[in-house]
């Protein structure tokens, strides 16, 4: 297969070999594909929240920075050993000395097998981050926003569901001493039925971290008292503070109202999991000439194949390169 | 053809330098989102060193340093397309921002 590519004729036009062009006029329509992802994402992110109901931040969907930033020096790394690999096949087809030139193929084929193992680490990595969401139900149309406050449906639900988790974690447990007391009391207040969604939520999450988490609170007088996860009329700006179970104990798995929450994880899962398929593309296609290495087919034939391939993971590394920041950073 | 496609590409220590400056960037976007918080002056310091990075990757792991003369009529009129996709979104967003009935952003001349 590479061994085709590699001798195809330059046609008139670009001075380019057929496959690299190809390969261009390919990468091209795939930077407008996740163009409109993040143009959707920038779309959506500064659309219709507002500083009393702010976009999610990283905390509030379980992001951890730190993790992201890992992830993105796992990619750049991958690029780097790509680019080497493509590097060792040059210098082979160089020189005319047959035991460097083999020398320079066994390289060649050991950057690619990094590559291939960074590229799994990366896709390792996410696999962790998306079952802390599925763990924490950050899902699609799965997220409580509780907006208004009215007792609907969607409200009621939550409810009911942080009743269920009460229960579980009074079962199993799984939380510290004062939370515990916490646990029960809610419990008891939501079974006599003596207690609101909207306070359900504020003593889940605590209104001092609700506080912290809307730098718009401090025009709360001046917003129309339209939400229901803002300490606001019975609960005045100087009132004091309702603890949150999740203040005292973080790991209590206790479901809290994260308002843009589902629109937050369709536009999440929807831009990494495009990624994390065009990884996976590239994975594959690595695997493919690590089993022709084994095979003991692959050779300097493969330089322009090597290099239209190291082109598409350098591509899926810049696309990365801007999804980090901004859904972890910014 | 061969002759065609040879070039004198990036050596092995341009790679590592690069390799090395994209590792300095992803960490400076790190401390200024740690600095700065979150805002909009660390978000385009953090989206300008994206940037910066894409621009190293594409520029020498890509070599688009030494094929541009050859693929510059394909790159550019998709990226002028990208460009003018994020502005014609960002009208968009501002203007549904301001519509907002919550909105604490005044109109332009109240």
């Amino acid at each position: 297969m590479a061994h085709d590519v590699a001798h195809e004729p330059t046609h008139m036009g670009l001075p380019l070999p057929n496959g690299k062009l190809a390969l261009w006029l390919f990468l091209v329509t795939e930077i407008t594909f996740f163009a409109a992802l993040i143009g959707t994402y920038m779309l959506l992110r500064n659309g219709q929240p507002t500083m009393a109901m702010p976009w999610p931040s990283p905390t509030d969907v379980h992001l951890v920075e730190w993790i992201g930033a890992l992830n993105t020096f796992v990619l750049i790394c991958s690029s780097l050993t790509m680019v080497l690999c493509h590097w060792c096949l040059s210098e082979a087809k160089k020189t005319s000395d047959s035991a460097k030139k083999q020398a320079f193929i066994k390289k060649a084929v050991m950057y690619l097998a990094i590559t291939l193992a960074l590229g799994c680490v990366f896709l390792a990595i996410k696999a962790v981050e998306y079952k802390a969401k599925f763990d924490h139900q950050i899902l699609p149309g799965r997220i409580f926003e509780l907006k208004d406050e009215k007792n609907s449906t969607h409200n009621n639900r939550y409810v009911q569901v942080v009743k269920v988790q009460l229960e579980q974690v009074i079962k199993d447990n799984s939380v510290n001493a004062e939370a515990m007391k916490m646990c029960k009391d809610l419990l008891a207040d939501i079974e006599g039925n003596r207690i609101s969604p909207k306070e359900v939520n504020e003593r889940v999450l605590g209104t001092k971290s609700m506080k912290a988490k809307h730098p718009g609170l401090a025009n709360i007088d001046k917003l129309p008292s339209t939400y229901c996860d803002l300490p606001r009329k019975s609960k005045p700006a100087d009132a004091p503070l309702v603890k949150g179970v999740l203040e005292v104990d973080s790991h209590a798995h206790l479901s809290f109202s994260i308002p843009y929450g589902n629109l937050w994880a369709s536009v999440y899962f929807a831009m990494t999991g495009f990624h994390a398929i065009h990884v996976f593309g590239g994975l594959v296609v690595f695997g493919m000439y690590l089993i022709s290495a084994l095979m003991g087919k692959f050779g300097t034939d493969h330089e322009l194949a090597i290099e239209l391939t190291g082109l598409y993971w350098h591509f899926v590394d810049i696309v990365w390169i801007f999804l980090f920041p901004m859904l972890y950073l910014v | 053809m061969s002759d065609n496609h040879d070039h004198a590409g990036p050596g092995f220590q341009t790679y590592m330098m690069v390799f090395g400056a994209l590792c300095v960037c992803t960490a400076l976007s790190f401390v200024f989102n740690i600095a700065l918080g979150h805002g909009m002056t660390s978000a385009t310091l953090i989206m300008f060193v994206a940037v910066i990075k894409a621009t190293l990757v594409g520029a020498i792991f890509m070599h688009l340093k030494f094929d541009w003369g050859k693929l510059y009529c394909i790159i550019l009129p998709v990226c002028v397309v990208t460009v003018m996709m994020v502005i014609i979104l960002s009208i968009d967003a501002t203007l549904v921002w301001h519509a907002a009935p919550d909105s604490i952003v005044p109109y332009p001349g109240e």
